[in-house]
């Protein structure tokens, strides 16, 4: 008990004094067992944890979708997405906001970081959300949510590493994450409508586009969509497992941006290198994690929580809530990822003895990380948000305004949380 | 002759990135395309990709570590003064570069003991102990890198991000994003 509680505290401790979250969890993981099992096994320990997670076949699919996001970001998916979205819903009442929740959903979903997303589009949809005359707290807060949208619509690294910890199937996951991922994008539409109903709504209508110019809009993103299609449908199908599914994407996206001219030679290599710079990053952290959590395995941690969860006489939805608590704290200084790679090796051997489905408790875990990211009083998409908008906007209109998307998102929570089948409806009726 | 002796690294590194990267998306795409259109599935494909993946996460790492890009919370460093900011970063550095030191050690020891039995791959029978060197190695890389960084914060040659005072009031983070350190490289330019 004292040994891995000391872990922890000291993990956190040294994730605060700005050693990076890699590192921290690696030394921790290191002395800690050492502590247990003695130098010489810590020692080899390392060796084998960073040589042989390293030579993995299955995650190759971590460098391959990354290279496929950042080749779909290359051929200016943003600005494409947004335009499309737009030219269907500007008309409506609260429109432009509309289609930013969309652009902002179907851009996370490829480029797979929240606050890349919101950095993202918040350069290319504020200016016309605040010309058209829409409130600063709406239009702020519809760009800071939206951008946790795409965490769950696959591709979704958050959810490859998930799967990756708890050896639960890549593809399945990727479903899974489907439902839930579009009903959020139904939810902060929803929540849009609230805002303009309590504000009393003050944003200019657009005239309608006539419908050749909607479907010449369309043109733009058909190549993403039909790549998407491809890549999920393999997967469903059976065709090709997630890894290789990866591969086709990441090609896919690089004949697309050939297609569409965007792409020269030097910005080739650039978008190759970055894209192995990212994987090293995340690779590391995922050796990191390893090892730590070896650490706290060995150190008992596991047998320690069942004995508190029977004392305290917990329920598997007791046990959910409980965890959901943990991540809103932790979402104050942690991004979705490091998050995960903490916490989920703590928890899901428990969910799992419980009775709860692992695929199921993994869009939970998700879900629950998103609405972290934009929780007052330190979301960190708010925050990167506020960085971007600079003087502009005050902290608290933007919070003011995330707050019914907050809302919105607990009540999706629940529902996921009620009714698993949601969740489990596309990976049970999964091919094979 | 240190720089130029870094720059012929640098290049090199950089091209198999670019390389290493490239072949891994062909061997996954002909090796489904084989499999469905031809019949013919590209032998040993799984045995590269491993292979492939591990340098590739190395082969990143010495960039990182020169970049101080791996993923950190700076609540502290971006409330201190810069004295302070400068004695923090070198004792980050120092530590980074310690455990690379460590890690890539306990690959060195694990590629001899591969190589005393002997350790091939199933089908292609690539010995592994030499991957296990090419991986100790670009630790080690990346281990003087940390160390250099140490260095030019001593000397004072390289001055610690400035931020203005808005950035400072709220912990700022660094993530793998494309967006984020897109930005950040067109800033430093």
């Amino acid at each position: 008990m004292l040994i891995w509680s000391l872990g922890l505290f000291i993990v956190i401790l040294l994730i605060a004094l700005g050693l990076p979250i890699a590192f921290s969890m690696t030394i921790v993981g290191f002395f800690g067992l050492t502590y247990i099992i003695g130098l010489e096994p810590a020692l080899s320990m390392i060796g084998q944890v960073f040589f042989d997670n390293g030579m993995s076949y299955s995650l190759s699919i971590l460098p391959l979708f990354l290279l496929m996001g950042n080749f779909v970001v290359k051929a200016g998916l943003a600005d494409e997405l947004y335009s499309a979205s737009n030219a269907w819903l500007r008309h409506k009442r609260g429109g432009l906001a509309m289609a930013t929740v969309i652009a902002c959903g179907g851009f996370s979903s490829v480029c797979g970081s929240s606050l890349a997303t919101a950095a993202t589009m918040a350069k290319i949809a504020l200016p016309s959300m605040k010309k058209y005359g829409y409130s600063d707290s709406l239009s702020a807060g519809v760009i800071a949510a939206g951008g946790t949208l795409g965490i769950l619509i696959p591709p979704s690294m958050v959810l490859v590493i998930y799967g990756i910890i708890t050896s639960q199937d890549i593809g399945k996951l990727f479903l899974a994450g489907i439902i839930p991922g579009l009903l959020g994008i139904i939810g902060y539409i929803i929540a849009v409508k609230i805002t303009l109903w309590y504000e009393k709504g003050s944003s200019k209508k657009l005239t309608p586009l006539p419908t050749i110019e909607k479907v010449k809009a369309l043109k733009g993103v058909i190549g993403i969509l039909g790549l998407f299609i491809i890549v999920m449908g393999g997967i469903y199908l059976g065709i090709f497992t997630a890894t290789e599914a990866a591969g086709i994407g990441a090609f896919g996206a690089f004949i697309i941006v050939i297609l569409k001219r965007k792409l020269s030679l030097s910005s080739f290599a650039d978008t190759l290198i970055e894209t192995v710079k990212i994987t090293t990053m995340l690779f590391f952290l995922l050796f990191g994690a390893i090892l730590f959590s070896n650490f706290i395995n060995l150190a008992g941690l596991p047998d320690d929580l069942r004995k508190f969860i029977s004392i305290l006489n917990f329920n598997i939805y007791t046990l959910l809530i409980g965890i959901f608590i943990i991540y809103i704290i932790l979402g104050m200084v942690l991004e979705s990822l490091s998050m995960m790679l903490l916490t989920v090796p703590i928890f899901y051997p428990l969910v799992g003895e419980m009775g709860g489905d692992l695929i199921w408790f993994g869009i939970l875990v998700v879900v629950a990380v998103e609405i972290s990211l934009i929780t007052p009083p330190v979301g960190l998409n708010v925050h990167i948000l506020k960085t971007i908008v600079k003087n502009t906007m005050t902290l608290k209109t933007i919070f003011k305004g995330v707050m019914p998307f907050v809302f919105i998102d607990l009540i999706r929570l629940i529902i996921l949380l009620l009714f698993p089948f949601l969740t489990l409806f596309l990976t049970n009726s999964i091919w094979s | 002759m240190l720089k130029n002796t870094i720059n012929i690294f640098n290049k090199i590194l950089l091209t198999s990135c670019v390389l290493f990267l490239s072949i891994l998306v062909i061997i996954t795409v002909m090796d489904v395309f084989g499999r469905y259109l031809l019949d013919l599935p590209l032998p040993g494909a799984s045995e590269l990709t491993e292979i492939i993946l591990a340098i590739l996460i190395y082969i990143g790492l010495p960039y990182i570590c020169r970049d101080e890009g791996h993923v950190t919370v700076s609540i502290i460093s971006n409330n201190i003064k810069y004295t302070l900011a400068r004695a923090h970063s070198i004792i980050i550095n120092a530590l980074v570069c310690i455990i690379l030191f460590i890690i890539g050690l306990q690959l060195i020891a694990f590629g001899i003991n591969l190589n005393s039995y002997n350790d091939i791959t199933t089908f292609l029978e690539i010995p592994k102990a030499p991957i296990a060197f090419i991986l100790a190695f670009l630790t080690l890389l990346a281990s003087l890198m940390s160390s250099l960084n140490c260095y030019y914060y001593f000397t004072d040659k390289r001055s610690i991000k400035t931020q203005s005072p808005e950035d400072r009031m709220y912990a700022s983070y660094k993530r793998p994003g494309i967006i984020e350190s897109t930005l950040i490289n067109k800033e430093k330019k």
